[in-house]
């Protein structure tokens, strides 16, 4: 063998050095499609070892060794080509850039675009769609958690059907800051609970985060869009898919409350005596009737019942899913169908979804095409949340006669008697269709029309027994049928125009009109007073008593589109885009506003010095965009006075009322809105965007980075109005914000052989949220405080506990920054509480040390004393995702960070027993436990909100692992392909945080009390 | 092909029928379209009493001064914001103080809206100038409480229905506003017919309210009252509040003394709510679907140990649900009544039966007291009764005639009408005529207990200190006479 070899060898080297002379010369010119010279573009002889280059200009000579011979021609990003010599000495060729693996086409909005061409800034899933179906999730957005640079969404609750907080590039609205979610280009709404969508049918997911790329969406692209393209069907034979997914919960944490009943009496009387009250734990019945034992009697034994153990489980979840596509040269379809369960922890309670989708596309002529699709889903809800897991665990769940226990007449939390006995079951309907026509003109010209119409509605069936419930018990039986629809319709119209003009010059026209159109209509039947409540809702006219509500709203937007795409040379891209929008929700002063953009890129890679000089880079591309989008986020007729309408009793009965004042209940107090303004105009967000994006090494390092800086004015924000106004609430347009910030999304094949693969992707997203101005005084209440802050509180998120809001907007500070006093430490002696400016019973032993920030010898923690003390939003947020695979193993897994964040950790501590967390109270200063880090229990105590409450909200969450098998198939007739795979989601939190979880809401403000839940899935896919 | 071509054309058109952008309201009523006819007057006019039903302002229309006064003080846990009357210690985030502000407000609105809407009907001109009376009565009446509580603050004659009207009103001075309420209330009374209807206010409400409001002035004038100086001559307006109460004691017969004390109280049917004493209060009825259209105030009075059925040891043997228990009586005050009054030993349950007559509860000290009466429905559903805040009954107006007559024949008939009603004998003769109105007041306390009227009482005659200090104990730390105008207001109308 090894003689062989040699012989070869020297044989060649033979030929080699005899053929010199016999050796043909072929020379020629490399050229793109727009007649460029590719430089550095590899030049083979078929069969042979013999090779070349292509120089500067594209020029290239190669030695071959028979006349015949044929070449290969490749580059990176273009189509490799072959090529017989046939005796010729000059073979002149054209590479064609290979459009369909390397660069992928993009949608972006009434369009798509190679990827390569993109000026705007737009960023894609980095991992591969197939994947997402691989973990559970209860909306589409879920799965996009830490996949996208620049998208940032929070998952604040595990409830079942809950949404998710959605943001692009920061809060740019102090009222909506969601983008808005386009599905096969029907735009749906707010993004943050896509439910309709089954994940296994996503084939790609595009933001829109830039103003020339979000500015075709006008008036709703200021939080940036998300658009989500789903699978349709493929000419070929017809392919199934099945698979099946079990998820298994469990909590990540536990819980932190009572559960020795001693520590719960001794902490309770030890709290009320430091009030000057009794104590309760006495083995007798107190004012409300109920009885309490003694210390004693608990110490000797007394039953308790676990509420935890009864209030929750862990819920098995399920996911089947069927799909069929196929289709020949005329006709495609898809099918799919969807049946899941998303049950929650609490028990009982309950979400099975089913959807089926339908899509067919067929073309009537060779220039004449229409497709439709359309989605149905179904889903049945049982609400049984808000169960008192943290119920007085001396109270059993039943009565010496076996009856539900209640521990006085106004006791209304056995959650086994809610659980029993309480009704409120929904089910929705929603429909989903798209209607397209799309029809070739002339080669260049394209017309397309798409009809979308979507349809929600529910069914909620509601009973409360005037048992074990509080307000069954105020109306004697209290039931509600409520009904609830929704229909948008949306039409599309618009040319495109793709033109060549000579050699160098290309340009694409898009312009048409869109018309959407939004309506909602509530309806709900009450009745009370209940004869006879066996049949809960089911029969209303069982209730002496019956009252109806409804309410009807409609939205009405026209928007002309247009936008120009023009490339020069394949080197310089210009775009521009425009849109203008008219607003049913705006007074005619204001209702039509104009949305333009501009964009421009270069494809360096496409000139010679980088071509010949840095040949390893495939890509470099800057980009710089300028525009205008705009923010709508107003409901209809705030432009007119309203009135409202309310009941009265009189002479007997009860009348109908009418007059100024729509008044709403906030859960705490009622609120009076109802005052128009007709001068409501649209918010305005101007973005400036740079960014670059580079690839290199056959694109096994690829990045993205942009820097934006977006400025919002005329933000529509509800004005507080002051009370001596009949009026609470009142929406204007005051106040500007500005949103700066960095992305870059890095892909790496960090290696790639033929078993082994490793590769890692890096998402970072740094935003710089500022307040610039609250608009002018005399309508927002601005307030100035004695440290230069001037500042508004939000409004929302009003704390009973503290008697204040938490949130304020501040100018020159980031949104929603917290406000409050500052705590030192806890008070070790009275007089060091009357030495640092407190009186009275603040000023004893175990209480907070309030700071007297404006040194003015009181100490006010609810007034003067306060001043900026954190902030909620992370100072940059990111992930990395990680994928390895060997021959037919692979292990991925994704973590996700968020950094500099402040937290609200609202259960730190409760000022009496049960609420806050148990394991914080145990270690309660008292006299013996001169504690410095917690005060002392006192039921009565007026906690002030303080920076006591905040701590860094910074995390790494490893949100997923996965492995899968893929199943060597080739042998297995009918069989495509099959996988398995293990996902846990939530698997572990590296965080500082003592609380249950840091990934909360944007306002920072962590209210859990019930951990959340860590999810194992074992799921399994075939495809025939 | 020509079937694709109608397709196109369609698909083309297929919007261009609904692009209108002219919002046409589908649900809400605006101000452009309304208060044309007499029935939309009429509901406005409701509308503005409606607001009164609402629990932001019915609840602290009873706690603040059920708890400040020594009536009775909160069941303890129900929070800071009610404790504070009880301590005597507000501060200007005071809830129950915030709250009232701005119903009050709303309230105003709403009279204001129909005050304007009324001025010139094209209906029967009748009708116009009941609403506008009604109209007038509650401005005057919303009015008159924030004087008495807070004494200067901004006074709203006009509606709000543009932007540039919700800022800027400055504070009026207390002589301001009363200048104003008496104005109002003479032109409603003018306006106003006798005509009892349910509780809405008529002639006679309006005269009822304006004798408040001289007998306010009067006595604050003449005991010195902080904040009353301005008054011209307490003697002048004592005159003025006698002729005015005549006018309802003497000038009428609509409304009339109710000699039986139990039937006073009695709501269980609307008629008997309606009964000869009852001038004007805010109407509830255990059917309504929303607390406020319903009321648990009897909840409120009846302590929280009582059982969920029991019997009143009455005649009738009164049935109740339990209680709530937040206002606690103040056993000093239950002592101060006479034993044999029966304002206590009928007014006052100590005891409650079960169906066979048996004592089933009685006060067990600490929060279970004895209760007033004067909140219960027999007919309750659950929680709902149609209990409800009286807001001027004819005794409270024969009271303020006595006090403004001072102790002439027809002040003492006065008083001891309402006495004699008490089983008490009649007042000794001879009293001087500060002695005599300090025995009024003292009478208005037994009588008018329970009915959020003692502290204002205390007020106008300047007695904060001397009764609840010196006699009950409370340590006055502030807001003696005025509560603070709630922080709310001062941070978004910084005008003042």
């Amino acid at each position: 063998m090894n003689k062989i070899c040699y012989l070869i060898l020297f044989a060649s080297i033979l030929l080699f050095n005899t053929t010199v002379l016999a050796q043909t010369v072929v020379t020629g010119l490399i050229i793109d499609e727009n007649g460029m010279g590719i430089p550095g573009a590899t030049i083979l002889e078929e069969g042979t070892s013999n090779g070349s280059s292509s120089d500067f200009d594209g020029n290239y000579s190669i030695k071959i060794s028979s006349k015949n011979a044929v070449l290969q021609y490749s580059y990176v990003g273009y189509v490799t080509q072959s090529i017989k010599v046939n005796n010729k000495k000059v073979v002149n060729i054209t590479l064609f850039e290979n459009t369909e693996e390397l660069d992928q086409v993009v949608v972006v909005g009434y369009q798509s675009i190679r990827k390569s061409d993109l000026t705007g800034s737009v960023s894609q899933l980095n991992i591969e769609t197939e994947e997402l179906s691989e973990i559970p999730a209860n909306s589409v957005e879920e799965l996009l958690i830490g996949r996208i640079p620049g998208l940032v969404i929070g998952n604040p609750s595990d409830a079942p059907g809950a949404g998710l907080t959605v943001r692009i590039r920061g809060a740019s609205s102090f009222t909506a800051t969601t983008p808005l979610i386009v599905v096969d280009g029907f735009p749906l709404g707010d993004a943050g609970n896509l439910q309709q969508i089954n994940p296994i049918d996503i084939v790609s997911v595009e933001v829109l985060k830039d103003a020339s790329a979000a500015s075709i969406y006008g008036s709703r692209g200021a939080n940036g869009v998300i658009l989500i393209t789903t699978r349709r069907g493929k000419e070929g034979k017809m392919k199934v898919s099945f698979s099946a997914l079990t998820t298994v919960s469990t909590f990540s944490s536990e819980f932190d409350s009572f559960t020795n009943p001693v520590d719960l009496a001794v902490l309770t009387d030890e709290s009320r005596v430091n009030s000057g009250l009794t104590p309760i734990y006495v083995g007798a019945e107190d004012v409300n009737g109920t009885f309490f034992p003694s210390i004693q009697q608990l110490r000797a034994g007394f039953p308790t019942t676990d509420y935890i153990d009864f209030s929750f489980r862990n819920p098995i979840n399920y996911n089947y899913n069927v799909s069929i596509t196929g289709g020949n040269e005329n006709t495609k379809y898809n099918f799919g169908l969807n049946f899941i369960t998303l049950d929650g922890a609490v028990t009982e309670d309950n979400l099975s979804k089913t959807t089926a989708n339908f899509g067919i596309d067929q073309n009537l002529t060779n220039r004449l095409s229409v497709s439709s699709n359309i989605v149905f889903s179904r889903s049945k809800r049982n609400d049984n949340s808000g169960l008192s897991f943290n119920r007085n665990l001396t109270f059993p769940i039943f009565d010496e006669d076996g009856n539900f226990f209640r521990a006085n007449d106004n006791d209304f939390g056995n959650p086994a008697a809610l659980t029993a006995l309480r009704v409120n079951e929904t089910t929705s309907l929603d429909l989903t269709s798209s209607s397209i026509l799309l029809w070739d003109i002339t080669d260049e010209l394209q017309f397309k029309s798409q009809f979308n119409y979507s349809l929600g509605s529910s069914f909620q069936e509601r009973f409360f027994p005037s048992e074990f419930t509080q307000l069954g018990n105020e109306g004697n039986g209290v039931g509600f049928n409520d009904n609830f629809q929704n229909q948008r319709v949306v039409t599309d119209a618009y040319f495109t125009y793709d033109k060549k003009l000579g050699d160098y010059h290309k340009i694409t026209l898009l312009g048409g009109y869109s018309n959407e159109y939004f309506d909602v209509r509530t309806s709900q039947l009450r009745a009370q007073d209940f004869v006879n409540q066996s049949l809960g809702a089911g029969n209303l006219s069982l209730g002496a008593n019956q009252r109806v509500a409804n309410n009807f709203l409609t939205t009405t937007l026209n928007s002309g589109i247009s936008r120009v795409n023009y490339t020069y040379a394949n080197k310089v891209l210009l775009t521009y885009t425009g849109r203008v929008d008219g607003s049913s929700n705006f007074g005619a002063n204001n209702r039509w506003a104009f949305f333009p953009s501009g964009a421009i890129s270069w494809k360096m890679q496409n000139e010679g010095f980088i071509r010949n000089g840095l040949p390893f880079i495939n890509e470099f591309k800057p980009r710089v965009s300028w525009g205008i989008v705009g923010n709508q986020a107003i409901g209809p007729f705030e432009t007119l006075n309203r009135l409202g309408e309310g009941r009265f009793f009189n002479n007997g009965g009860f009348v109908t009322t009418v007059g100024p004042g729509i008044i709403n209940n906030n859960g705490i107090f009622v609120e009076s809105r109802g005052l128009g303004n007709p001068d409501l105009k649209w918010e305005t967000t101007e973005v400036f965007n740079v960014g670059l994006d580079f690839a290199a090494f056959n694109k096994r390092v690829s990045f993205n980075i942009d820097y934006y800086n977006k400025i919002t004015d005329d933000l529509l924000v509800d004005s507080n109005l002051p009370p001596s106004s009949g009026f609470d609430f009142l929406r204007i347009n005051a106040g500007k914000i500005e949103n700066k910030g960095i992305e870059v999304g890095l892909n790496m094949d960090l290696f790639r052989g033929e078993d082994f693969q490793f590769s890692a992707g890096i998402i970072f997203n740094k935003n710089e949220n500022k307040v610039i101005s609250l608009g002018p005084s005399e309508f927002t209440s601005v307030l100035n405080d004695e440290f230069g802050n001037q500042f508004r509180f939000t409004g929302v998120n009003f704390r009973d506990q503290f008697r204040s809001s938490i949130n304020t907007l501040v100018i020159g500070q980031p949104i929603n920054v917290f406000y409050g006093a500052r705590v030192r430490g806890i008070i070790q002696s009275e007089a060091e509480g009357l030495a640092n400016g407190l009186t009275g019973v603040n000023a004893q032993a175990g209480e907070f040390l309030y700071e007297d920030l404006n040194g003015d010898g009181v100490v006010e923690p609810f007034g003067a004393d306060r001043t900026v003390i954190g902030d909620p939003n992370p100072d940059f947020v990111g992930s990395l995702s990680l994928n390895l695979s060997y021959k037919r193993w692979s292990l991925s897994t994704l973590f996700n960070a968020s950094f500099g964040g402040d937290a609200v950790h609202i259960n730190q501590f409760s000022t009496q027993a049960g609420g806050g967390s148990t394991s914080n109270q145990l270690q309660r200063w008292t006299p013996d436990n001169r504690s410095n880090e917690f005060p002392s229990l006192r039921e009565t105590r007026n906690v002030a909100f303080s920076d006591w409450w905040i701590q860094d909200g910074s995390f790494v969450k490893v949100q997923n692992l996965r492995v899968r098998y893929d199943i060597d198939t080739s042998g297995i007739k009918y069989l495509a392909a099959t996988k398995f795979y293990v996902n846990v989601d939530n698997l572990y939190n590296f965080t500082e945080y003592t609380g249950l979880d840091p990934e909360i809401n944007p306002e920072g403000i962590d209210e859990n009390s019930i951990p959340r839940l860590r999810k194992f899935t074992f799921g399994v896919e075939v495809s025939f | 092909m020509k079937n694709l071509n109608i397709l196109l054309i369609a698909s083309l058109l297929i919007c261009v029928g609904s692009c209108s952008l002219e919002p046409e309201p589908t649900t809400f009523l605006t101000d452009s379209n309304f208060y044309n006819t007499p029935e939309e007057a009429n509901s406005a006019v409701l509308h503005s009493y409606q607001t009164m039903t609402f629990l932001d302002y019915l609840r602290p229309y009873m706690n603040i001064p059920t708890a400040a006064s020594e009536e009775t003080f909160p069941k303890e846990g129900e929070g800071l914001n009610i404790d504070q009357f009880e301590i005597w210690n507000v501060d200007d985030r005071n809830q129950n103080l915030e709250q009232f502000f701005r119903l009050t407000y709303i309230g105003l609105n709403r009279a204001n809206t129909v005050i304007e809407v009324t001025e010139d009907v094209d209906y029967d001109a009748s009708l116009g100038a009941r609403y506008q009376g009604e109209g007038l009565f509650l401005r005057s009446w919303h009015h008159f409480m924030l004087a008495r509580l807070f004494g200067s603050f901004p006074l709203r004659l006009s509606a709000v229905d543009e932007l540039g009207e919700v800022r800027g009103t400055p504070d009026a001075s207390i002589e301001e506003v009363y200048t104003s309420i008496i104005a109002d209330l003479k032109k409603a009374i003018d306006l106003l017919p006798i005509q009892r209807d349910g509780g809405r206010a008529d002639k006679v409400a309006a005269q009822a309210l304006l004798s408040k409001v001289y007998i306010t002035m009067a006595s604050a004038k003449e005991t010195g009252s902080p904040g009353y100086e301005w008054v011209s001559d307490a003697n002048t307006y004592y005159t003025l509040a006698s002729d005015m109460a005549s006018e309802v004691v003497n000038g009428q017969s609509e409304y009339t003394f109710d000699p039986d004390l139990l039937h006073v109280f009695d709501v269980s049917e609307p008629e008997s709510f309606n009964g000869p004493e009852h001038i004007f209060f805010i109407p509830q009825d255990r059917n309504g679907l929303v607390e406020g259209e319903f009321s648990k105030l009897s909840k409120f009075f009846i302590p929280a140990n009582a059982p969920s059925i029991s019997y009143i040891n009455d005649p009738e043997r009164t049935v109740t649900h339990g209680g709530f228990g937040v206002y606690v009586s103040e056993t000093q005050f239950l002592n101060s009544f006479e034993t044999s009054d029966l304002r206590k030993t009928t007014l006052i349950v100590d005891e409650l039966l079960d169906e066979n007559d048996a004592v089933i509860w009685t006060p067990t000290g600490g929060e279970s007291r004895p209760f007033s009466r004067k909140y219960i429905d027999p007919k309750f559903i659950g929680d709902n009764t149609s209990t409800h805040p009286y807001l001027l009954r004819f005794t409270d107006i024969l009271l303020i005639y006595a006090e403004a007559q001072g102790p002439t024949p027809e002040g003492y008939a006065a008083v001891n009408q309402v006495r004699e009603r008490a089983g008490l004998p009649a007042l000794s003769d001879g009293l001087s005529i500060r002695e005599f109105r300090d025995k009024i007041i003292e009478e208005r306390s037994f009588e008018l207990a329970f009915e959020g009227n003692r502290l204002y009482d205390l007020r106008r005659t300047n007695k904060v200190e001397s009764v609840l200090r010196d006699i009950y104990g409370k340590n006055i730390v502030n807001s003696a006479y005025f509560y603070p105008i709630p922080a709310i207001e001062r941070e978004l109308n910084p005008t003042n």
